[in-house]
């Protein structure tokens, strides 16, 4: 039996003090100015306790180990600032000289406390067993929902020990692993479930008097996202560990999602962070590793490749999906029983030609020869100028995507690849509404110059004609793209120089990063998509691509000398 | 749990500070808590600021809604900014559609302000240490701001949900219904009835509180409910009681909107501003409303950028008599450039006096005016018994215009007459929507406008460079005479219903 208890905290203080004298210029802005200046302090505050009670009897063949304990830990950190414009001159760079100072001062915190309580089996190393059951609370809560139970479970079966698992000289280890968990993520801002006052002055009395009004909704209720995950994997090691191979098979079920949700205008406000919706996740990770050498060529590869399959499975009792984004902007949809974050917006049927082709097809009044024809939706035989014609119009969702790794050696040579790839998923290229917006004066692709102009000159069939605003740029499935990719991320070729005379030895390189793309995507980066984050509104409207800063090629020679 | 939480008394005693229950119970520093606000008379009175505060937001974009889509106003288009035309434009040319973005502010907007509404009413009765007159009159103002915000929704969407106390629960913000327009009617009456009886009247207030709604402000805009509800006898009764609490026309049509005159003897009710300073409440109406590339020709500094919205069209500068001193205050038809050469571009002059920072306007917007219950009154009398009994309203209001007197007219010609008052009156100050739609048939409504663009179509009031009108555009149909609900709203609760036509 044994306890142990652990104290621990982190203090982080950082002060800063600048000053941008008079005689410095400014962008577009010559000397001399108004010098500035400020002290900006920032103080981080992370302590806890950790009680944990071991008992480890010792029983043979048979490890058991039991872990009760408790955790707390308390996060803050304290900011400040004091900033001086109308320095006199540049003599004192405090912010005590300057004639208008401002400043601002702020404090945030947040607390988590869980009972834990976990139990460590094995028997000969062949079987693997630990399970646990925590409690845990944390401050970012609402006040009727703060504590969460995670319950995990896990076992390990070393199949190659056993007697009976035939002995092949080419299989030298094989492990079956099972687990069952759930989860808990509590990563929201601070304070979210409260409401707070906002200022919000008036003139009464034609003075100018303090109101004020209710920031947000509060959300009492507000508690733990949970994950139930059920793992199931492979570990198979062969030829003499020069193969080795893993398989996992999961299955996540997601619940009371943290989300920041639209609510319904008439509560007060439009947003809500809230728990909502249930959604599963299936998936399988496959990856192989073979590393070999023959005489002086030695080589090292590994591949992995991931499936992955999303479903929402519930929004909660009130809607039936979510929806996000604007009409020039593309929408996404998550409905029950699809894939998240669809894309969602009109269906392109084609470009009319001509006005009887327009009489012929449901339609709408600002429809004229050079818009686009849409689907009708919801079958009333008009098209609506709002989404009641939306349909689902693409899928962001990757069906997979994998990652291969090259190492090869030769004397003193080495080469090394990396490349990735996705397969299967789709990019909304949001930025091409406003790049082939040609209804004002503005620059434009050069594809636009193929837009339609007339019946006889219908141009490329893709572009609709410039006479109207309508129907030419709403969310629809023109800006829908695959976003398939081959992509060598990176190339390096190195040169070892062996040790001259015990003075040095070397490495000197060359090395290329974001090397090839292969891809149809018209966008820069189709690797948008990777960037849907665990939290916050990208996982509900993924993969609308606004176009960020492109990725740069980057070529670097190097050289390392050791002494 | 039983030997967890015996567990966690043996810890307690090693780590002193998660045992006290406030260890996971903690508030934003920084903020006001909305939980531990409402516990005094001064966060009472911020609130009930607050809510006043709420109306500038909402007064600054009626003009849209109440103006752009009568014929009183047009846009001045803009070709380089195509992106408009599902925005404000949309309301020039009828084409407002449920996902336009102006349209979910029209909605969302007064619900964000209700609820700040709802939640003081509902704490105000729970607070100690007020004086009951002083109570009853934070009470009174509250009630008057909701139903005025009612009444603007219900006038502009027909049925629409009624929210009287604060939701607790987000999730019953799914389970909504339209409430039919005369349940909404009803919540209205019953606020300004008690509004009312608990407000002091304008002339009680001290100066500190001159700009609240006073009981004439209530009256006034009851009468106005009764009389948009066509019930003349119960309108007639409140608005002759606004005749005897001290209000009168001020001599100067011009002196009614001059900054140096706010909450003058004309004044039922008007939101404030106050410009010439850095804290943040100052109207920019004139910045709205001036004709794009003006810049400092109507505003007074150079480098502003005024927006061209809100333009009178050309039916309403013919509208006024030859001399009505009424249309030099309300509008010129054009202005002087820096160059020096007349620029026939007409613009709102309202709203327009000088200021001291560029941007920052001292205007008050005016919700009711004094001329507005005397051409209110003249209308019900005219509808109960005729025209005799209704000259000696609308003629106080024409003979300060430098008009002469009516007489003679029949019950009809009686009520285009007052029509045509209301218009140059009342011109730009948010009233011709409803009164079109209050004092026509909707057919009648439908020829009026229809008529109206046609001869904009053919001969614009401002210039359109070129840009040719879509098919749909100054295309009434009498639906229109509703505004959409945002489609976002059905999309989030399904049990409300769209509006026919959309």
């Amino acid at each position: 039996m044994s306890f142990k208890t652990n104290l621990n905290g982190v203090l982080n203080n950082n002060r800063n003090h600048d000053f941008t004298p008079s005689n410095i210029a400014g962008f577009n802005n010559a000397p001399p100015r108004d010098a500035s200046g400020g002290e900006y302090f920032y103080n981080y505050l992370n302590y806890g306790m950790d009680n944990l009670l071991t008992y480890s009897p010792v029983l043979g063949d048979h490890k058991l180990e039991v872990t009760v304990g408790h955790i707390f830990q308390k996060n803050t950190v304290n900011t400040g600032n004091a900033t001086g414009t109308k320095f006199p001159d540049d003599l004192v760079d405090y912010v005590s000289a300057a004639n208008q100072r401002d400043g601002s001062s702020g404090m945030a915190a947040y607390t988590v406390e869980s009972f834990l309580s976990r139990v460590n089996y094995s028997y000969k190393g062949k079987y693997l067993f630990t399970a646990a059951f925590n409690r845990e609370a944390s401050s970012r809560f609402g006040s009727n929902n703060r504590w969460g139970s995670f319950p995990s479970a896990s076992v390990g079966w070393r199949l190659s020990q056993e007697s009976f698992f035939p002995k092949f000289n080419w299989l030298d280890d094989a492990k079956l692993r099972a687990s069952y968990g759930i989860t808990g993520n509590n990563n929201i801002g601070n304070y979210t479930s409260q409401a707070n006052i906002n200022t919000s002055n008036y003139v009464i009395g034609n003075t100018v008097v303090p109101g004020a009004t209710v920031g947000s909704f509060p959300n009492t209720y507000l508690g733990w996202e949970q994950s139930k995950q059920i793992d199931i994997g492979l570990d198979l090691s062969l030829l003499k560990s020069k193969i080795s191979f893993t398989a996992e098979f999961y299955r996540k079920l997601t619940t009371n999602m943290l989300l920041s949700v639209e609510i319904p205008a008439v509560s007060g406000f439009n947003n809500l962070i809230t728990n909502i919706g249930k959604l599963q996740n299936k998936g399988l990770e496959l990856g192989v590793n073979y590393r070999d050498k023959f005489n002086e060529v030695s080589v090292n590869t590994g591949f992995n490749i991931s499936f992955n399959r999303n479903k929402v499975l519930a929004i909660d009792g009130d809607r039936n999906a979510l929806l996000s984004g604007a009409m020039y902007d593309g929408y996404n949809i998550s409905e029950v029983g699809k894939p998240i974050g669809m894309f969602y917006g009109f269906k392109v049927l084609g470009i009319y030609q001509n006005q009887a082709q327009i009489n012929a097809t449901p339609h709408n009044p600002n429809n004229i020869p050079g818009t686009y024809q849409y689907f009708d939706g919801n079958g009333d035989g008009v098209i609506s100028y709002d989404t009641q014609d939306m349909v689902v119009i693409g899928n962001p969702n990757p069906k997979f995507t994998w990652g291969w790794n090259w190492n090869l050696g030769y004397k003193h040579f080495d080469l090394s690849m990396l490349l990735n790839g996705s397969y299967g998923g789709q990019i909304y290229w949001a930025v091409e509404m406003n790049l082939a917006n040609i209804d004002g004066v503005f620059n434009v692709i050069s594809d636009v110059q193929n837009r339609w102009k007339s019946e006889q000159n219908p141009g490329a069939g893709k572009w609709p004609g410039s006479n109207t605003y309508y129907f030419t740029r709403e969310s629809n499935s023109q800006y829908v793209y695959s976003g398939n990719y081959i992509w060598i991320k990176n190339i390096t070729l190195g040169y070892t120089i062996p040790r001259v005379k015990n003075l040095f030895d070397a490495k000197v390189f060359i090395s290329v990063d974001n090397a090839f793309l292969f891809t149809k995507y018209p966008g820069n980066n189709p690797e948008v998509n990777a960037a849907r984050a665990n939290n916050g509104n990208d996982v509900i409207s993924p993969g609308r691509d606004g176009e960020a800063y492109p990725v740069p090629r980057t070529i670097s020679i190097g050289a390392r000398i050791n002494f | 749990m039983k030997n967890l939480y015996k567990l966690s008394f043996f810890f307690c005693f090693l780590a002193i500070t998660p045992c006290k229950k406030s260890f996971l119970d903690l508030s934003d520093p920084t903020k006001k808590s909305a939980e531990k606000f409402y516990q005094n008379e001064e966060q009472i009175n911020q609130t009930v600021s607050g809510a006043y505060s709420s109306l500038q937001d909402h007064v600054n974009s009626q003009y849209i809604f109440a103006e752009i889509s009568s014929d009183n106003t047009t846009i001045q288009l803009d070709p380089s900014d195509r992106g408009q035309t599902d925005r404000v434009e949309a309301f020039e040319f009828w084409n407002v559609t449920a996902t336009n973005v102006n349209i979910a502010d029209l909605y969302n907007q007064p619900y964000n302000a209700l609820y700040n509404i709802n939640y003081a009413l509902s704490k105000i009765e729970g607070v100690t240490g007020i004086a009951a007159q002083k109570k009853a009159q934070y009470q009174g103002e509250l009630e008057f701001m909701r139903a005025y915000y009612y009444f603007n929704l219900v006038r502009y969407f027909g049925p629409v949900v009624l929210v009287t106390e604060p939701f607790v629960n987000a999730s019953d913000a799914f389970k909504t219904e339209r409430s039919p327009e005369t349940a909404v009617y009803d919540q209205i009456i019953k606020d300004l009835t008690d509004a009312v009886t608990k407000l002091p009247k304008k002339s009680d207030y001290s100066g500190a509180d001159v700009g609240r709604a006073s009981r004439g402000s209530a009256l006034g805009l009851l009468g106005k409910v009764y009389l948009t509800m066509k019930d003349y006898a119960k309108a007639k009764s409140t608005l002759e009681q606004v005749l005897t609490l001290g209000y009168s026309l001020i001599g100067q049509y011009s002196a009614v909107f001059d900054t140096n005159n706010k909450n003058n003897s004309e004044s039922l009710f008007e939101v404030q501003y106050q410009g010439g300073n850095n804290l943040g409440e100052w109207s920019s109406f004139i910045y709205t409303f001036a004709p794009r590339g003006s810049e400092g020709a109507v505003t007074g500094f150079p480098t502003s950028r005024p927006q061209g919205w809100n333009i009178p069209t050309r039916s309403i500068i013919e509208e006024f008599e030859e001399k009505d001193v009424r249309k030099a205050v309300s509008l010129k038809e054009g202005y002087t450039s820096s160059g020096g050469t007349f620029v026939q571009i007409p613009f709102v002059n309202k709203y327009n006096h000088p200021h001291t920072i560029a941007g920052r306007t001292d205007d008050n917007w005016p919700v009711l005016r004094y001329s507005d219950v005397l051409l209110m009154l003249a209308e019900i009398n005219n509808e109960l018994t005729g025209p005799n009994d209704a000259y000696q309203y609308i003629n106080q209001v024409r003979v300060r215009a430098g008009l002469v007197a009516l007489a003679g007219l029949t019950q009809e010609t009686f009520r285009a007459a007052i029509r045509h008052e209301r218009r140059v009156e009342l011109a730009f100050e948010n009233d011709r929507w409803f009164d079109l739609k209050r004092s026509m048939t909707n057919a009648q409504m439908t020829t009026l406008l229809n008529a109206h663009g046609q001869a904009e179509k053919a001969h614009p009031s401002v210039d359109r460079s070129g840009v040719p009108f879509a098919p749909s555009d100054y295309k009434f149909d009498g639906y229109e005479a509703l505004y959409p609900i945002p489609d976002r709203q059905i999309f989030l609760d399904r049990n409300l219903k769209q509006n026919p036509g959309y």
